[in-house]
């Protein structure tokens, strides 16, 4: 996340058009397919990777950890900044106080612009 | 006093209506939240103090609700609470809930309440391991037990998930401003809430996983969570800020964040290693003691025949397993020992996380 703001400059990046958004939740969504099929023949090829070592923990951290890196970081600061569907005029966050609720943080970017 | 009233008068003349009624609103909100901690640790408490007086009743309970909906055997189960109960398929179905709102709505708030939410799921993962209740199935010989799960059920952790999901993402979306939730998206949330919960609750009870009174007082908990974070909302707010959008200070935070989930497993692994290794049954007692008994013939004849035969290892061995008609057996042999289950699963993939946001959020642009 930190690296994904730095990239943007702090912007609030993910405040784009709804047509925008819709394509990057789907894309988002459309990374887990594969998981899924994992995850139903999850059982059958376990067992194999346990002989080269890769235990069943070891194998879902690595997934697990590298699917949210990808998401939270590399599609936005990398994939969907290419494809410019993220917000890059937006207002700036750095701020010294903030409600992170959506309640104050509209009327702050209002000011902030 | 001259000097006093003169400042009363100008405090008074200071003092906005609207923000008067904010403040008052405020109050009351905080002493409503107050008051409901204590009830609540107070209805927990009695719960604890008669629990064990209350097990015989609702043990036949469960029994009945089973014979009710036709459950003689595991097999007249529905495959669907199965699947909806491994906690692989629950990972990939909050990750596909984290990443749509991640996306669609505001990538801040998303990032707040997933870290909140997996947060309470740890502390309520150690909660189940220090209270240790047993499952139905483990007490009962009556109730069917849909899978030999070797985790305690005390507070039900399927319905804790969804009910602090919803107390907290109501409490971080459902504003009244134009970012906010529509009426319309507030009461589809709640149906589907009610629907969810109704589902979990239901299918615990189905599946011989949970007492009522353990899916009850899992609401409970997770109301009484969701209070308890609300007065350290203003510390998670400058947490996420700081981590994130200050992106001066995020080089440090990541440090932090590692150095907490590395903190936060040790506690775990502290509180695991201090639980029981064999779950209290029958039948997995049963099972420990012709493991150890067995002689190992078949295993040192296969050993000698095929060396790296670990898959066929895998096979022998859940031959071995016991059957019985009131619990299923799991499908291959896994290990009996306490299941770690959901905070090893949280605390292992935030580790992996951080240490790969640790390489990217130190590194200079």
């Amino acid at each position: 996340m930190a690296k994904t703001f730095r990239e943007m400059n702090g912007m609030s990046w993910f405040q784009t058009t709804r047509s925008n958004k819709l394509i990057m939740a789907a894309i988002a969504n459309l990374i887990l397919v594969p998981l899924w099929v994992l995850s139903f023949f999850e059982s059958k090829f376990l067992p194999l990777l346990a002989v080269a070592g890769i235990n069943e923990y070891l194998y879902n951290a690595t997934l697990y950890g590298g699917l949210y890196y990808v998401v939270f970081g590399v599609l936005p600061a990398k994939f969907f900044k290419r494809f410019r569907l993220l917000n890059r005029d937006s207002g700036y966050f750095v701020v010294n106080e903030l409600d992170v609720r959506t309640s104050s943080f509209a009327p702050m970017i209002n000011e902030l612009k | 006093m001259l000097n006093s009233v003169h400042t009363d008068e100008v405090t008074a003349s200071r003092i906005d209506p609207e923000e008067d009624k904010s403040v008052t609103r405020f109050k009351k909100i905080l002493l409503v939240r107050v008051l409901g901690s204590f009830l609540l640790i107070f209805i927990i408490i009695i719960q604890r103090v008669f629990s064990s007086y209350t097990r015989n009743f609702e043990n036949a309970l469960t029994d009945n609700f089973q014979e009710l909906l036709g459950i003689k055997s595991y097999d007249d189960i529905p495959a669907i609470f199965y699947y909806f109960h491994q906690f692989r398929y629950i990972e990939i179905l909050l990750a596909h809930l984290y990443f749509t709102l991640f996306f669609l709505t505001n990538a801040l708030v998303t990032f707040k309440c997933l870290i909140v939410h997996f947060n309470t799921l740890v502390i309520v993962a150690n909660i189940e391991i220090l209270l240790a209740e047993p499952r139905p199935f483990w007490d009962f010989n009556g109730i069917v037990g849909a899978v030999c799960d070797p985790s305690f059920a005390f507070p039900s952790y399927p319905v804790f998930t969804i009910a602090f999901f919803f107390w907290y993402s109501s409490h971080c979306w459902d504003t009244d401003d134009e970012d906010g939730t529509t009426p319309f998206v507030r009461k589809l949330k709640v149906c589907s809430f009610v629907v969810i919960l109704l589902f979990y609750g239901v299918s615990c009870l189905a599946m011989g996983l949970n007492y009522p009174s353990q899916i009850v007082l899992a609401l409970l908990y997770s109301l009484m969570c969701f209070y308890i974070i609300n007065f350290f909302d203003k510390m998670i707010n400058n947490l996420i800020m700081r981590s994130s959008i200050q992106v001066d200070s995020a080089k440090r935070y990541t440090i932090y964040w590692l150095v907490y989930l590395l903190l936060l497993a040790v506690l775990s692994l502290i509180v695991y290693s201090s639980s029981d290794p064999y779950v209290n049954i029958v039948w997995l007692k049963n099972f420990v003691k012709s493991r150890n008994l067995m002689p190992n013939l078949t295993m040192i004849l296969f050993l000698l025949v095929r060396m790296p035969g670990q898959p066929d290892r895998q096979r022998i061995r859940s031959e071995r397993v016991l059957s019985s008609s009131r619990y299923n057996n799991y499908q291959s042999a896994q290990s009996l020992t306490y299941s770690t289950g959901a905070w090893s699963s949280f605390l292992r993939t935030a580790i992996i996380f951080a240490m790969a946001g640790n390489y990217s959020g130190l590194k200079p642009n």
